[in-house]
């Protein structure tokens, strides 16, 4: 099964976002899916790893809900286009 | 032990041992802990007055768990192993207790909370009309209460009441690559 869409945080147990965003990247599947990081982290430093790790967006918490709506379909959109 | 004082909107974790203090009105704080690592910490916040049901308000908390999970995990803390002790939610205003008012709202939003997450709840000492101190050893996961006496709750009020505009915390950035 291939995702049309991944929302992940960063600090998660076993396997860290960045590198979840990177193993994905390596993937021909998701090589173009839009991933957007959803984390507490909102040092600029974290998000040019993940922006180099490869991920197409950075939401900091809190969020709104709206907003992320916006976000994904956004980029959705974009991924069609 | 090197001793730190939060304060709402506040949080502290580590993975040495140390003593994370905090007074309790209305407000909730949580200690979580990793047994295995030994990574302890706790947050202290307060859901904002009288809009708890539309969703919104639930944030303030949510962030607050947020913040304090990301901050143990990033320790060398698994949220699989996480357990949870529980204080406050305090009914310091001179009013009855209802089931409505600020404090249920902030115990049934923490215990949902900690229910989805799946953290166990191994202490819990919620609700009443005494402020609390509340002692966290984040090197053994043990806490301590101390209830103070009403004399305290006037002061703690006018905190409390001043707290949740300054403390709301404000959406996030986000940037697209």
């Amino acid at each position: 099964m291939e995702a049309d869409l991944v929302i992940t945080d960063v600090n998660m147990p076993e396997m860290d976002g960045l590198t979840l965003v990177k193993e994905l990247r390596a993937r021909p599947a998701y090589r173009f899916t839009p991933i957007l990081v959803l984390t507490t982290e909102s040092g600029d430093d974290m998000k040019q790893r993940g922006r180099e790790a490869g991920a197409t967006g950075w939401l900091v918490k809190p969020f709104d809900a709206e907003r992320l709506r916006q976000t994904v379909s956004h980029v959705l959109a974009r991924r069609r286009s | 032990v090197k001793e730190v004082t939060i304060y709402i909107g506040g949080i502290h974790a580590s993975d040495q041992p140390q003593l994370v203090k905090t007074l309790l009105g209305s407000c909730i704080s949580v200690c979580l802990f990793d047994p295995v690592r030994a990574v302890g910490g706790m947050n202290h916040f307060m859901l904002p007055h009288g809009v708890a049901s539309d969703g919104d308000s639930s944030r303030f908390g949510a962030y607050a768990m947020d913040v304090l999970i990301g901050a143990m995990m990033k320790l060398g803390g698994d949220r699989r192993r996480f357990v949870a002790k529980v204080f406050g939610g305090a009914h310091v205003l001179n009013v009855k207790e209802t089931a409505n008012g600020v404090p249920q709202q902030n115990i049934h939003f923490i215990r949902e909370f900690l229910e989805n997450e799946g953290f166990p709840i191994t202490s819990e000492d919620v609700g009443g009309y005494h402020p609390r101190h509340v002692h966290f050893y984040t090197g053994t996961g043990k806490a301590f209460i101390k209830r103070l006496g009403a004399e305290k709750r006037a002061r703690l009020l006018e905190a409390e009441q001043a707290m949740p505009v300054a403390t709301a915390p404000a959406y996030g950035d986000v940037t697209l690559f």
